[in-house]
């Protein structure tokens, strides 16, 4: 009986495993930029994605602008109920950031809240659920740079650049399990803020693990969790989500609470990249605090 | 220029798996199983049956890294274990007469054997904390499903133009 593999067979298959793991060596080490190459696949891609997803987007969009007409009246109503209160809240609101600007003037430094936010549309996305990976068809043409905070349309925090070709940039989402991506995050509450991490996503529950916490801040359901800001290249205050449950780690040294993710990360058809326009060095970060 | 053609089906399949297919995805339609289209695969099987190995597996190791560089972000991983399913599952037709019922369930195994062999490696990495169980139940079932059907909807047209391939190879 032959055998199964012949001698030259086995021999490729040796090679391209040896390949694979150096592939995935090098492509799992943080790098600065992409390759050329690489580049240009994104790039190509890029455009031809962009013919294949408006029109899904636009008859998908139809779909759903059918199902909302059912709501719409429910909604209007709640909505007309909400707004008694948003007069009264939006001359509060101008008060309050008239007396902090000129606060802020006297202290001559930059917000951390302030940015700028380019609206951006996804051409692509990851098709294996492993990688949590969206296109968007704005690049460093754009101005696009590795590192930037994406949010909703709403606001709310989805992810971040980590890869920029000329024309197109890739968004790495929060969900996406890479040891790499981590997001630095606060919870705010009346008396305090503590800062974290956001290391993980359980895709069973839909809940964001939102880690090291220092033990003794109190940390409980329904608190808000946003970016921290400490990062240096994202602002503060972009809405993650609301904690849902809080539990000691392992050891017992810190809390890991459960965040459940404002954005609904299946329909996201267009994004916000959020540059912030304050001075980013570490030094105006710390005077503001 | 029928080269041409098969590269450019085999491209609109892969823009069709991370364009449309994610736009109309599970959770569009409400559901909460994942199903991943691997279209290029069910092709790439299909050239390996019908027209010609090699070619399969060159147009996998292509095909499989433009899938790692556009939709990963790790290297080379789609590339393998695509052109290495395609090859294998595609030296079934020494042994099988490929009827439509027949190649359905070699595209459905080749799926399965493409899906363990990328959890596999994520695993490895730390890129799949999915546990088995969960994998099994709302992954890998719905996936079957999606790219047999797939290939049912394709089987005819594909292997037409295949099978006329070979031909026009074998006169030339």
């Amino acid at each position: 009986m032959p055998p199964f593999f012949s001698n030259k067979k086995l021999i490729i298959l040796l090679t391209s495993l040896i390949v694979l793991v150096a592939l995935i060596g090098f492509s799992m080490k943080e790098r600065a930029r992409l390759t050329w190459p690489e580049q240009f696949i994104h790039d190509t891609v890029g455009g031809a994605e962009f013919i294949f997803n408006r029109p899904a987007q636009y008859v998908a969009g139809l779909f759903e602008n059918i199902s909302e007409i059912k709501s719409v009246y429910k909604e209007n109503k709640k909505l007309k109920a909400q707004l008694k209160d948003y007069a009264a809240l939006q001359a509060k609101y101008q008060v309050l950031n008239q007396e902090f600007q000129s606060l802020e003037k006297q202290l001559k430094i930059g917000s951390l809240l302030d940015y700028k936010a380019r609206p951006a549309l996804v051409i692509g996305r990851s098709f294996d659920e492993w990688n949590k990976m969206i296109t968007v068809d704005k690049g460093a043409q754009q101005g696009i740079q590795k590192g930037m905070a994406v949010v909703t349309p709403e606001g709310y925090f989805i992810g971040k650049v980590t890869a920029v070709s000329q024309l197109t940039s890739v968004v790495t989402l929060i969900t996406d399990p890479s040891e790499s991506n981590q997001i630095s995050a606060a919870v705010v509450n009346k008396n305090e803020r503590a800062y974290g991490m956001i290391e993980g996503y359980n895709a069973d529950k839909n809940v964001l693990m939102f880690e090291k916490i220092p033990i003794d801040k109190k940390v409980k359901k329904g608190d808000k969790v946003t970016t921290s800001g400490l990062g240096g290249v994202y602002p503060e205050g972009l809405l993650i989500g609301e904690v849902v449950s809080v539990k000691p780690d392992e050891y017992g040294l810190t809390k890991i609470a459960e965040v459940k993710p404002s954005a609904d990360f299946n329909a996201i058809d267009y994004v916000d990249i959020i540059e912030r326009t304050a001075v980013s060095s570490s030094g105006s970060g710390d005077a503001a605090k | 220029m029928r080269e041409v053609k098969l590269f450019f089906i085999l491209f609109v399949l892969f823009l069709l798996q991370g364009t449309v297919m994610q736009v109309f995805s599970p959770a569009w339609f409400g559901w909460h199983f994942s199903a991943i289209p691997h279209f290029v695969l069910i092709a790439i099987l299909l050239i390996g049956l019908f027209y010609d190995r090699t070619r399969a597996v060159w147009y996998g190791l292509t095909f499989g890294f433009l899938i790692d560089v556009v939709y990963t972000n790790v290297l080379g991983v789609y590339a393998f274990c695509i052109a290495l399913t395609g090859y294998l599952f595609s030296l079934l037709s020494r042994i099988f007469h490929l009827y439509l019922v027949v190649v359905v369930l070699i595209g459905i195994l080749a799926a399965a054997c493409l899906e363990f062999e990328v959890y596999g490696i994520y695993g490895l990495i730390g890129k799949a904390p999915e546990p088995l169980d969960h994998f099994l139940q709302w992954r890998l079932v719905p996936t079957l499903v999606l790219n047999g059907a797939f290939l049912i909807l394709i089987f005819y047209p594909f292997r037409r133009m295949l099978v006329s391939m070979r031909s026009h190879k074998i006169d030339g």
